[in-house]
């Protein structure tokens, strides 16, 4: 296995940019020739650019490759949608602990590290989540959080075996904080507990963004 | 307390303005933010010092990290925890663990590292999105 994880960056780098600097050439018709970027509107389009350009920033990617959007996911999507990407790009990804996230291998190769943050990069800028997603809640929308997660959640973890004595904040306080508070944060939940607790009891309703 | 050493050193790493203050509870050593505290408290814990850092204003924060040692049973592994709208990664020194995409809700997120200490960090990547905990804990897993 150490050799094959010396091997594999190697492999998979070469691998990856063969991937990437083929699949640019074929996608430097840009957005125009994918239907569903074409409907991208400009706000949406230049938003999607800033997103692109800070994560190339941020996982240290020089001169980033030219990436056409596939389509745009939920948020419900992302994790299955990244992991996906990341897997057929060559890399064992695999779900969170909790279900909702992305588990990268335990690697402190930097050359493993480049080019997995590069996958990163091509993989979100393919699947870039809706940036209706990442707007700031509305006072309505907290309120119904607060609702949500002081009352129905805390009873949907009792029922899972999970009672919280933790007493919520005020709604105003918790209005306040952006909807910081959690009963999840106040509860240890065994391993083999974490997807189905997650799954059954979110911290965020379904219908919080109306899908 | 059992099996809590800590030697936690914070370091913030933000462009913008954030406040947070310490506090015991458990064998966890807490690094919250706390938008209404103006004033940096000094605490000694455990024959350990824990220093605050000194309120600042409101702000984002797009990046905690801190040390923690932990290796002591029974909960000897370190466990990341944040609590975070946007994309949140946790990692402990190179080693990048997990990312979330947790939108514009704040949700809590914990890793277990299999780890007994090291530098953890919990930062965003994206645009957008808030920190408003973040900190590492002993854990028995």
């Amino acid at each position: 296995m150490r050799t094959l994880r010396r091997i594999l960056p190697t492999i998979t780098a070469a691998a990856l940019l063969i991937c990437v600097v083929g699949c640019s050439n074929s996608l430097t018709k840009e957005s125009d020739s994918n239907s569903s970027s074409t409907q991208l509107d400009p706000a949406t389009r230049a938003y999607l650019t800033e997103v692109a350009a800070t994560l190339a920033m941020q996982l240290s990617i020089d001169n980033p490759p030219e990436v056409a959007t596939i389509r745009m996911i939920s948020l419900s999507e992302w994790s299955s949608t990244q992991i996906a990407c990341l897997n057929e790009a060559g890399f064992e990804v695999s779900d969170t602990e909790d279900g909702q996230g992305i588990r990268f291998p335990y690697t402190d190769d930097p050359a493993l590290i480049k080019s997995l943050n590069l996958a990163r990069y091509v993989c979100e800028v393919q699947y870039p989540t809706d940036p209706k997603y990442m707007a700031e809640p509305t006072q309505s929308q907290l309120e119904k959080l607060y609702t949500y997660r002081a009352g129905e959640l805390i009873s949907c973890l009792a029922d899972l075996g999970y009672p919280s004595s933790e007493v919520p904040p005020s709604e105003s306080v918790f209005i306040q904080s952006g909807g910081a508070w959690s009963p999840y944060e106040y509860l240890t939940f065994s391993e083999e507990d974490l997807k189905r607790v997650n799954r059954e009891c979110p911290q965020t309703p379904e219908s919080f963004y109306g899908d | 307390m059992a099996g809590s050493i800590d030697d936690s050193r914070l370091m913030l790493d933000t462009g913008a303005r954030s406040e947070h203050h310490v506090a015991q509870r458990g064998n966890e050593d807490i690094l919250k933010k706390n938008r209404a505290l103006l004033s940096a408290v000094l605490a000694l814990t455990f024959g350990t010092t824990i220093a605050l850092i000194p309120a600042v204003g409101a702000g984002a924060a797009t990046s905690l990290q801190g040390t923690k040692t932990c290796g002591v049973s029974p909960a000897p592994f370190v466990r990341i925890i944040s609590t975070s709208t946007g994309r949140v990664n946790h990692a402990l020194g190179t080693i990048v663990f997990d990312s979330w995409n947790n939108g514009s809700t704040y949700t809590y997120r914990a890793t277990n590292t299999g780890y007994t200490g090291g530098v953890w960090k919990v930062y965003l990547t994206g645009t957008g999105g808030n920190i408003s905990s973040g900190y590492a804990a002993c854990n028995p897993v």
